[in-house]
């Protein structure tokens, strides 16, 4: 106790004393017993709830109401495997707002749980060998999907042209993720430590490419709030499929 | 002699009774952290981003014998607490007991921080600035993996001079933004390969060697070596991603292989690093420490 109450210079002392007795509290609940069992945190890292089911869209391609799946397969883009699938207008196939009537919808959702967004876009653009250009983004919002979730959800995605020789694309492209989605890793990566933080779990990703094919080398504004609805629709149904299991 | 010794760890122990015990429950509550660092550096076991600090198997006990030879100054300088070092305790332990492991590291240099401010005030975290300062580059943060897509003008820049390069040596190459098509084979600079980490190793060790010489004591100095540092590095990176593309272009797999991952990119890392002693040698024999601009009355008489 001396050490405590020593003239003079008594304040300094209570200070490190607190700042031991406040270590000690520390150790006592985090490190100790962890030294007994062996398993430190790091050794179980918050884990994904369930990663069957955010692959199962490689088998089972993506229901959207009013349009019609004419293939589904699996393909792989500079080493990685994306779900592919091509959709068809159900109704009025003829009536497409676009050059060609089928869009391609491309997915791949995260591969293994440590596994970030890593910018997967480029690896589209690099195989195909496109010219990028018009890049804008735009925002839509996904109504509230019944058992799911309550509120809407917000959603930003990039739009862009991609073109070569061959064909012209109007591309949509963003991550989705349970309650939200973006273009951005790092809007990713904030979503997925709040939710580190607050429930000790990953946020699963899945990346979404649509392609639109337009006029050869086309303007791509025209086809704005056409691909925003559609995104609109493939959000949702990721939302109510893969992802939904991921919401609490 | 044996008793003499004992007399002198006992005279620590009985002189500074606080620091000693703070000193080991550090000890207790970062040991195992830190051997988790070691051990994802020594085997690459944790993750790319992990591996963007394996300059901490150097820096960390450079850190700490700098900070333990700063013992006597530390000693006399008045005890004072600064609030900003409960703060940063407090943040510390917060992350610490998160048990999310990405917070947890970070918690490190947080309480080291914490701990100079609020024993010894201001004074206390400028003496020990610098090991602060290695221990908070050698802290492994999810930073690069922030970084990465914004350096995608560095991953075309090196892509384009590359493919200049393999142009002027005869070689069928064509450049698309990050990819480079040489004989038909597409190659793309990643982020990793764009250098980042031999930018983030050689700014690291430029640190130290700025410190170890005292050339840190000369701003032109430091501010030249620092600067060339960043320019040695990206051309470095230059050359041996055009070495990279020639060999997976002419389809020398084995080549490929070494320079990428085998021992050839240790030993490209060495040639960087010995490099830097070079040229800091070179500073220091041919920079003056100030520019001295003022021109003299005596000397034009």
């Amino acid at each position: 106790m001396s050490l405590f109450f020593k003239p003079g210079n008594s304040r300094p002392k209570i200070v490190k004393g607190l700042i031991v007795v406040a270590l000690a509290a520390m150790a006592m609940v985090s490190a100790v017993p962890h030294y007994f069992n062996g398993q430190w945190p790091w050794t179980y890292p918050p884990e994904i709830a369930n990663l069957k089911v955010l692959h199962s869209i490689k088998q089972q391609s993506l229901a959207l109401p009013g349009w019609q799946t004419l293939n589904h397969q699996t393909i792989e883009i500079s080493g990685h495997d994306w779900s592919y699938q091509e959709i068809q207008n159900q109704n009025n196939p003829d009536q497409s707002p676009t050059a060609a009537s089928q869009i391609i919808i491309l997915l791949r959702p995260q591969p293994w749980r440590t596994n970030q967004p890593e910018v997967e876009w480029l690896d589209i653009v690099g195989s195909q060998k496109w010219k990028v250009d018009s890049r804008q983004q735009f925002q839509f919002t996904v109504d509230p999907v019944a058992g799911v979730t309550q509120h809407p959800v917000q959603v930003k995605a990039r739009f862009l042209r991609g073109w070569n020789h061959q064909q012209t694309f109007a591309v949509v492209q963003w991550y989705a993720w349970p309650g939200g989605g973006s273009p951005s890793p790092g809007q990713w990566f904030w979503a997925d430590q709040i939710r580190q933080w607050r429930s000790r779990q990953r946020l699963p990703w899945i990346a979404v490419s649509i392609l639109i094919p337009i006029e050869p080398v086309g303007d791509v504004r025209p086809y704005q709030s056409f691909a925003a609805s559609l995104s609109q629709a493939v959000q949702t149904a990721l939302m109510a499929g893969p992802l939904a299991t991921h919401l609490n | 002699m044996l008793t003499k010794q004992k007399v002198k760890v006992f005279y620590v122990f009985e002189r500074y009774p606080l620091e000693m015990v703070i000193l080991g429950l550090l000890g207790l509550l970062y040991f195992p952290l830190i051997w988790h660092w070691v051990d994802g550096w020594l085997n690459k076991s944790i993750s790319i981003q992990h591996e963007y600090f394996s300059h901490g198997l150097i820096g960390l006990p450079f850190a700490a014998y700098i900070g333990w030879n700063y013992r006597q100054k530390w000693r006399r300088l008045p005890d004072t607490c600064h609030p900003l070092g409960i703060i940063l305790l407090i943040s510390a332990a917060v992350f610490y007991l998160s048990g999310l492991s990405d917070w947890m590291n970070l918690s490190l240099p947080l309480i080291l921080g914490g701990l100079c401010l609020s024993l010894k005030g201001q004074a206390g975290l400028r003496l020990q600035a610098f090991p602060l300062a290695l221990v908070f580059l050698a802290t492994p943060t999810q930073a690069p993996y922030l970084i990465e897509p914004y350096i995608l003008p560095l991953q075309q820049f090196i892509a384009t001079i590359a493919g200049f390069a393999l142009l002027q040596m005869g070689v069928d190459v064509q450049v698309d933004q990050i990819y480079l098509l040489v004989n038909g084979q597409l190659v793309e600079v990643a982020p990793h390969c764009a250098g980042l980490k031999m930018l983030f190793t050689s700014f690291y060790v430029g640190l130290m060697l700025l410190y170890w010489t005292g050339a840190w004591k000369s701003r032109l100095r430091t501010g030249l070596f620092l600067s060339s540092t960043v320019l040695v590095s990206v051309a470095g990176n230059i050359v041996r991603n055009t070495l990279l593309s020639f060999f997976h272009g002419a389809r020398q797999t084995g080549a490929f292989h070494w320079l990428h991952e085998s021992w050839g990119g240790d030993m490209y890392s060495a040639a960087m690093l010995l490099l830097l002693i070079g040229l800091l040698r070179l500073i220091e024999r041919y920079v003056p420490e100030k520019l001295n601009l003022e021109v003299s009355s005596e000397s034009i008489v």
